[in-house]
């Protein structure tokens, strides 16, 4: 058996997670879709308050508004924000499986999980990178607003900074559960309904049930452990729901243990 | 080089390849025969770690794709031309499979001019013809210059250019000491391309040996004669050991075991009128389709062939 003689002349250096990374970014970048979902996810956390407009003030509780309300006024788009950032974070998984070029990316990177981790890191980076923009960019639009009124954001008070850290989190949270939901489902509508119906169509329809069980599953959802993650204080007693310490880790937990399902599939499937 | 060692997979119930064992060699064209179904491209999947061997195991260059370090320097694969995003330029899904080896942008350049995409690198791959998608794909399995090639029907959808220039790629390819794994039902494209053939069918290994003598064992040269006085003919070849086929019509005959000379001296000796007398070489496709309609009665005949690890039904002088 001749040994193989031929010594091939483009240098290469070893595949794995970060250059998968690499990839990924010049996957995700490259596709006009991306773009308009970016813009509309940041022009909604933007555009939203300024929607509110000169009425902030009184919502906030007029000119006595602390800095914390004048904050979580800040993030009224974040729903339609998150809903977008789900999408574009699901489509990452999903046309890996519909378009076939799966069978490109396994073969350049066969190690399931850096395809995996490389498709979370650029997922949880546009979210990331959604909400940081999004947010300043409402912050720059509201300072006449708030300066007339004599509200200044201070972002060294701790339950403002809570209340920011925690919309972040839950931006890139969303992304990592719709990633982990489209490498499971491998459908771009089925990973997409499934996210908006937590988001948006859950709570409601759990609310109108009168047991404990439903008040339970329904303080878990993303969105309730958002907004208990976001407080500084837990919920009343007698209330059912999620302190603030515990509302962060049911949040990490929806990244965390979905993700996990994901690898364990991607594993074990053919692709 | 290639080795599958008991390669078994099955989908439910289903066995798509069923304990096969074969080793692609370097240095050659190998072409992987079988009709739609027969267990061809969950072979090469399976080659590339995308399906998981039910049993048995697969080795790249001595090992298994998961281990590579960087696999498409070791194989380059062409498995399915419509693998890419359609609104993605082919330039940026090959810079996008370039950057996961930290491929230069100069020679993902490089390899839109070898397989002439030039001038629609720029374009969405989604209005590619099926032949610019084969390119496409031709050139993302040449990026890394792998020391192994494998293309699952390449020639599907190129233009007569497209498939002369395949035929060139692999030969050359082959030629310089690569390994050259072709799949293809196409079988006079893969008897001017392959020097040595696998033929699987319903998951198992058929054959497995060089180009000529496959053909020759399965499909020796015949003799085509047409004669007024064919029957005679006929008795007096098959009387010297020659195997006879009587045509459709009362006068042709296709004889193997006896060549066209001495065909036509028996003629002359018994004074019987030949009116056609031709040596027939035979192709591929006919050694094919005699080996596949044996092994259908083979298997319809026997159903217990079950036993043993990897039967090989038509094992052929090497």
């Amino acid at each position: 058996m001749s040994a193989a003689v031929v010594t091939p002349s483009v240098p290469v250096k070893r595949s794995g997670y970060a250059r998968a990374v690499r990839a990924e970014w010049i996957k995700t970048s490259s596709l006009r879709s991306t773009w308009i979902l970016v813009i509309l996810a940041v022009g909604s956390l933007v555009g939203f308050p300024m929607l509110v407009g000169p009425d902030w003030i009184d919502f906030a509780g007029g000119t006595s508004a602390e800095s914390v309300d004048a904050v979580s006024l800040l993030w009224i788009g974040v729903d339609f924000a998150l809903t977008l950032v789900a999408v574009l974070a699901a489509l990452l998984a999903t046309v890996e499986f519909t378009t076939g070029m799966a069978r490109n990316t396994f073969t350049a990177t066969p190690t399931r999980g850096a395809v995996l981790g490389a498709k979370a890191t650029v997922g949880g980076l546009f979210a990331l990178g959604v909400g940081l923009v999004g947010f300043v960019g409402a912050w720059v639009a509201s300072l006449g607003t708030f300066g007339d009124a004599g509200v200044s954001i201070d972002l060294t008070d701790g339950a403002t900074l809570r209340l920011v850290a925690v919309q972040l989190l839950a931006l890139v949270v969303t992304a990592e559960l719709a990633i982990a939901l489209g490498v499971l489902l491998r459908s771009s509508v089925g990973a997409i309904f499934t996210i908006v119906a937590m988001q948006l169509i859950l709570p409601g329809v759990l609310s109108l049930v009168n047991s404990d069980i439903a008040r339970w599953v329904s303080a878990v959802l993303p969105v309730r452990a958002t907004s208990a993650a976001a407080l500084t204080e837990g919920p009343a007693d007698g209330v059912i729901g999620l302190g603030p310490n515990a509302g962060v880790a049911v949040l990490v937990a929806w990244a965390v243990v979905p993700m996990l399902g994901a690898l364990v599939s991607l594993r074990k499937r053919d692709v | 080089m290639i080795e599958a060692r008991d390669l078994t997979k099955r989908f439910g119930s289903k066995t798509a390849v069923d304990h096969v064992t074969f080793t692609v060699q370097p240095g050659k064209v190998t072409g992987f025969l079988g009709p739609n179904g027969a267990g061809k491209s969950t072979t090469m999947r399976m080659i590339l770690g995308l399906d998981r061997p039910t049993s048995g195991a697969v080795t790249v260059n001595g090992r298994r794709y998961a281990d590579l370090d960087s696999p498409l320097q070791e194989i380059g694969a062409l498995i399915d031309a419509k693998g890419v995003h359609p609104r993605r330029s082919a330039r940026t899904h090959l810079r996008a499979i370039a950057a996961t080896h930290g491929i230069s942008d100069a020679r993902v350049d490089e390899v839109i001019e070898l397989t002439g995409l030039t001038e629609v690198a720029r374009k969405k791959a989604g209005g590619f013809s099926l032949g610019m998608g084969q390119r496409l794909g031709i050139a993302g399995a040449l990026l890394a210059d792998p020391r192994i090639v494998m293309f699952d029907e390449p020639v599907n959808g190129l233009d007569p250019d497209g498939v002369m220039w395949v035929r060139r790629l692999s030969r050359r390819l082959a030629d310089e000491g690569r390994t050259v794994f072709l799949s293809s039902h196409l079988m006079s494209e893969v008897q001017q391309t392959a020097d040595h053939v696998i033929v699987i069918g319903r998951g198992r290994i058929l054959a497995d040996a060089p180009l000529a003598d496959f053909v020759n064992a399965n499909a020796p040269d015949s003799v085509l004669v047409t004669s007024p006085d064919a029957q005679r003919l006929a008795e007096l070849v098959a009387a010297r050991g020659a195997t006879v086929t009587a045509g459709e019509d009362r006068e042709s005959l296709a004889i193997t075991g006896i060549d066209a000379r001495e065909i036509g001296r028996l003629a002359r000796d018994h004074q019987l009128w030949l009116a056609e007398l031709r040596s027939a070489g035979s192709t591929l496709e006919e050694a094919y389709m005699r080996l596949t309609a044996q092994e259908t009665e083979y298997r319809a005949g026997e159903p217990a062939v079950v036993q043993g690890p990897a039967p090989q039904v038509a094992a052929v002088a090497r």
